[in-house]
């Protein structure tokens, strides 16, 4: 399957079932009727792991988004940005956050599974995730934060800052049995989805 | 005295290398057994025996004496043969390694691989050059063990390589006459304010004088303070001024990571002030708060001259190479960011290990 989030095109394998979340009906009619209402972007899984996966293209805007590479707010007050920060918060926080309310709207839309016709498109995966991913500690559950940008300074590599992430959005996430994983289009798992055009193809 | 260039050819692990160095400040980064810590000692070697401590030798057999014995008591090879520091590899029957210093001034030392206790030297120096001191730091501080330690090596063999002697007779200099200038002041300013404290020597024992608690034996302190109590001392007692050499070897070790940005700035302003620093170091820290002064300008305003070297092995050849940068963000082959990066990626294998 093959969506585009961020102007980047991602391809998810055959073997995956995949939704772009927040597209989904039951998001827009039924959850975002929640007020903060938000959601990762694509929700994917396999016979292997479910996996909540969020985008974030800052390739050419870094200046921009370098609070939000900082855990835990750290640079909110003086990063120089010209975003309204307003509301927001750095990226490990925004992520747990996002999930956190995904799996609540997936919770949502089991319970209207067989009532609300919102729900069809992502009622039976909701279940699945639910009956087979949660409720089975054995298997795996990513939550998968894809940063784009040039973020790499003169003292700290991009691995680095993705690695601080990662500790930080791990820690937020003890709540679930889950692995954290922060990747770029360097790093990135190709079993989980790959990303550009079918030439582009990273080997498995 | 300032080191301009170090040529090694089949010493130890390098085969034939040419180095640069700058004037201020060098930082020399590596995995283990690269060979940062011999280069250090092979440079102090050639310049100590003709530093303040040591009389002119009068004829070539007492220069050649002072030179094989410094490098006898600082690398202390097997029973003292110097053919041992010759490259091992096939084909290597002879060391040959100088120094070139500021004015054209040159120290060449060759030996063959049978060689016992016989160097060829050759030194091209001026004849009314400043008295100056080289200072080498070891990894282990010594100020708590000044009190016996002369008299334990001079009469006994124990296995401690000659740096610490050296420095335990740099430590056992009394203070120094007359006022300190305002570079020694600033940088004794730097470390006092970490130390939050005085260093003072009395009948051959340091103590370290805090405001309101009185003296410490340096014993009582810790490791850290100990090495910051040393340079103290050598600034005092005027070992360490605008003409030194300074070899520091390491200086992360024991060490808290709060603590090396003040020692990088105390670093700085001895710079400043003329020393010649030379640094290797295993830590993140240490390499980045001299990077920092490198990538951005505003934190060197006396445009002091840090280099950064990188010692690595070639990866098909396994030979020794080196690589010089003027920041080390721009160093291709940096052991100690690499291992940040590799972590991460090893992480992530254990990660997605489905």
């Amino acid at each position: 399957m093959i969506f585009e989030e961020s102007r980047i095109r991602f391809r998810f394998p055959d073997t995956c079932k995949t939704i772009k979340f927040d597209d989904s009906v039951y998001y827009k009619k039924l959850f975002n009727m929640f007020p903060g209402a938000k959601g990762v972007d694509f929700v994917s899984v396999t016979s292997k792991f479910a996996a909540f996966i969020e985008i974030k293209n800052c390739l050419g805007d870094e200046g921009n988004c370098r609070w939000r590479i900082f855990p835990d707010d750290k640079k909110m007050e003086t990063s120089h940005t010209e975003v309204d920060l307003k509301g927001k918060h750095s990226l490990d926080i925004e992520i747990t956050e996002k999930t956190a309310m995904t799996l609540a709207a997936l919770a949502g839309a089991v319970s209207h599974k067989d009532t609300n016709q919102s729900s069809e498109e992502i009622g039976e995966m909701a279940e699945k995730i639910f009956l087979n991913y949660l409720a089975d500690p054995k298997k795996i559950k990513y939550v998968i934060l894809f940063l784009e940008g040039d973020f790499g300074s003169h003292t700290r590599s991009k691995k680095m800052i993705m690695s601080d992430l990662q500790k930080s959005i791990r820690k937020k996430m003890r709540w679930l049995n889950c692995k954290v994983s922060v990747v770029d289009s360097d790093t990135y798992d190709p079993r989980i989805f790959q990303i550009g055009d079918e030439n582009a193809k990273k080997s498995i | 005295m300032k080191i301009q260039t170090l040529k090694l050819n089949r010493f130890m692990l390098f085969e034939d290398v040419e180095i640069e160095w700058s004037k201020n400040i060098n930082v020399i980064c590596g995995e283990n057994s690269t060979g940062k810590t011999t280069l250090l000692k092979v440079m102090y070697s050639l310049l100590k025996p003709v530093s303040r401590e040591y009389s002119e030798a009068a004829t070539k057999e007492a220069e050649e004496r002072l030179f094989v014995e410094k490098l006898q008591g600082v690398f202390r090879p097997d029973d003292m043969k110097i053919g041992r520091l010759v490259s091992r590899v096939q084909g290597s029957d002879r060391a040959d390694f100088s120094i070139v210093m500021d004015h054209n001034q040159k120290i060449s030392v060759g030996f063959g691989n049978r060689q016992e206790n016989h160097a060829d030297i050759k030194t091209e120096l001026n004849a009314e050059r400043k008295k100056f001191d080289v200072i080498y730091i070891p990894t282990k501080e010594m100020i708590s063990t000044t009190q016996h330690f002369n008299t334990l090596y001079e009469e006994y063999h124990i296995d401690f390589e000659e740096t610490y002697y050296d420095l335990n007779k740099l430590l056992d200099r009394p203070l120094s006459k007359g006022p300190n200038t305002s570079e020694q002041n600033e940088v004794l300013r730097s470390f006092e304010d970490i130390m939050k404290g005085q260093i003072v020597q009395r009948n051959k024992k340091f103590y370290l004088r805090i405001k309101g608690e009185g003296e410490f034996e340096m014993g009582l302190v810790s490791d850290g303070y100990r090495k910051l109590s040393m340079i103290i001392y050598m600034i005092l007692s005027g070992s360490l001024n605008r003409d030194a050499v300074l070899f520091w070897d390491e200086p992360e070790t024991n060490m808290n990571p709060k603590m090396i940005r003040p020692i990088v700035k105390a670093l700085t302003v001895l710079a400043q002030m003329g020393v010649q620093i030379f640094v290797t170091t295993h830590d993140y820290f240490v390499q980045q708060e001299f990077n920092m002064r490198m990538a951005y300008p505003e934190l060197n305003p006396n445009h002091l001259d840090i280099r950064f070297f990188s010692l690595y092995r070639e990866p098909d050849s396994n030979k020794l190479a080196y690589e010089m940068k003027e920041t080390a963000s721009d160093l291709e082959h940096n052991a100690i960011m690499q291992e940040f990066d590799e972590m991460y990626d090893r992480e992530q294998g254990l990660i997605y290990d489905i």
